[in-house]
């Protein structure tokens, strides 16, 4: 076989090796990176993984399963505590508890006629082992599932519809909030940290529960434009049984209602539930 | 590691993965960089800086395709850079170094593939580097003429045309040898 004939075999067969030199250079220029990066990491402004997720129209609805964590964010208990003695045991009851899975509906709704925007579920998992997991459906179909972990800053968020998923990198001070924000005793104090209204009793699903209402201008603000809040706790057993937020978005033409209900506080998912399963085929999503 | 995995591990801000990839990537990549520049310092030249700035670029990087293709293009990019600006470290060329084959290592291949290899390098280093870009990215990392031509910034009539060149440059410069050679 002639040379010239055989050009592509002959550069395909083209191999060096890595030099000693070159290794140690490339694992020193790695370490002196790693370093730098640590000294600058606390300096550095990280991502609002808020504004990063629902940037982009598809995301937002696969992120679905951050809304409640996320809008809670907004605000840190700050205000005086104004806990009777049940609500201080609700407080105390839910930081018992390891582990619970709930359900949220989020809808969005256009105030001027009532047409339906976008409507979603999700189911969330939580665990104070493991961390959280948020699965969101549309339309009974599964659109995204997200990961946070206990350990890390990173949150992955799989897309089954799309056959992507994402990585969003935030801080250790972000992820803290987060799970903090996430338990319902975070939700808890969050509405406590406002004046709020007693509702009284009524029944929910079969079970007897007491309510507040938060209507402050100041709940929530850094997410809507203005928001009501309602907590509903089992009178027996002292747990959350449902929260509804009403936020107006949109110079008052938008509203978002969220809803999480179906509380399971005996619940025990199973740790592999928590980490994040992306299948072969599925390719990173670009913004 | 899959590489999925080493990806996800690194997003996840676990940026001592990074030596795994280097481990897994470093012989391939080297041998890339060399092919492009046709010398080995500047090769190891290019394939340290583009690691030292893949980690410096963790937060804005996000892959959307395979691993091993963007770190080919990240060298590739290196290595036109180094060739633009002439910088060059006073090295050893990569045909005076001589190439190892993969089959080298077994006698009765090595006087063939060691000679014949030692002829490749010598002729890639007479083409011109474009030329001889689109020749090595298209054979040694597979990628399209379309995705050369959007790397170069160029058509991709133009690219195909630079593949034809090098072929054809290759040949008559390999066949030249062998003639000049057998004639000797």
């Amino acid at each position: 076989m002639k040379p010239a004939d055989d050009i592509n075999e002959s550069i395909k067969k083209l191999y060096l090796k890595a030099s000693a030199r070159l290794d140690k250079r490339v694992h020193d220029g790695i370490s002196k990176a790693l370093a730098e990066s640590e000294k600058t990491e606390s300096a550095v402004p990280q991502p609002n993984i808020w504004r990063t997720i629902m940037k982009n129209p598809i995301t937002k609805l696969a992120a679905v399963a951050a809304v409640i964590i996320v809008v809670l964010i907004g605000r840190w208990p700050v205000g005086p505590d104004m806990t009777t003695v049940a609500w201080g045991e609700v407080a105390k009851k839910v930081e018992q508890i390891k582990s619970f899975i709930f359900q949220h509906q989020i809808s969005v709704t256009n105030v001027a006629d009532g047409t339906v925007i976008q409507e979603a579920e999700t189911t969330t998992y939580v665990s104070s082992e493991f961390g959280l997991r948020q699965d969101a459906y549309m339309n009974g179909r599964i659109i995204g599932i997200s990961y946070i972990p206990l350990i890390g800053t990173s949150v992955t968020q799989v897309m089954p519809d799309m056959k992507k998923y994402r990585m969003v990198l935030t801080s250790e001070e972000y992820m803290r909030k987060i799970h903090y924000q996430a338990n319902p005793k975070g939700m808890i104090r969050e509405f406590m940290s406002f004046e709020h209204t007693e509702l009284g009793r009524k029944i929910i699903d079969g079970v007897e529960v007491e309510g507040i209402e938060v209507n402050d201008p100041d709940f929530l603000t850094d997410v809507f434009e203005s928001t009501v809040g309602i907590l509903w706790v089992n009178v027996k057993t002292n747990l959350p049984v449902r929260t509804e937020i009403r936020g107006i978005t949109g110079n008052g033409s938008i509203e978002t209602k969220i809803v999480a209900y179906d509380f399971d506080w005996g619940a025990e998912p199973a740790p592999d539930i928590f980490e994040p399963n992306i299948p072969d085929d599925y390719t990173l999503f670009e913004k | 590691m899959e590489d999925k995995l080493l990806i996800w591990k690194f997003n996840r801000g676990n940026r001592d993965v990074l030596r795994r990839i280097y481990e897994k990537y470093k012989d391939d990549l080297v041998t890339l960089a060399a092919a492009f520049l046709v010398d080995v310092a500047s090769a190891e030249d290019t394939v340290h800086d583009v690691f030292v700035s893949f980690i410096k670029s963790a937060e804005k990087f996000r892959l959307t395709g395979s691993l091993k293709a963007y770190l080919a293009t990240c060298v590739a990019n290196n290595a036109r850079n180094k060739n633009k600006a002439g910088k060059r470290y006073g090295s050893i060329g990569l045909d005076q170094a001589g190439p190892v084959a993969s089959d080298s290592n077994r006698p009765e291949f090595a006087a063939i593939f060691g000679e014949q290899l030692r002829r490749v390098t010598w002729a890639l280093a007479q083409i011109p580097y474009e030329q001889r870009e689109v020749l090595i990215l298209h054979i040694c990392t597979g990628m399209k003429f379309k995705a050369i031509a959007a790397q170069q910034s160029v058509s991709i009539n133009t690219v195909q045309g630079r593949y034809r060149y090098a072929v054809d440059k290759l040949r008559t410069l390999l066949n030249s040898e062998v003639k000049n050679e057998t004639g000797r």
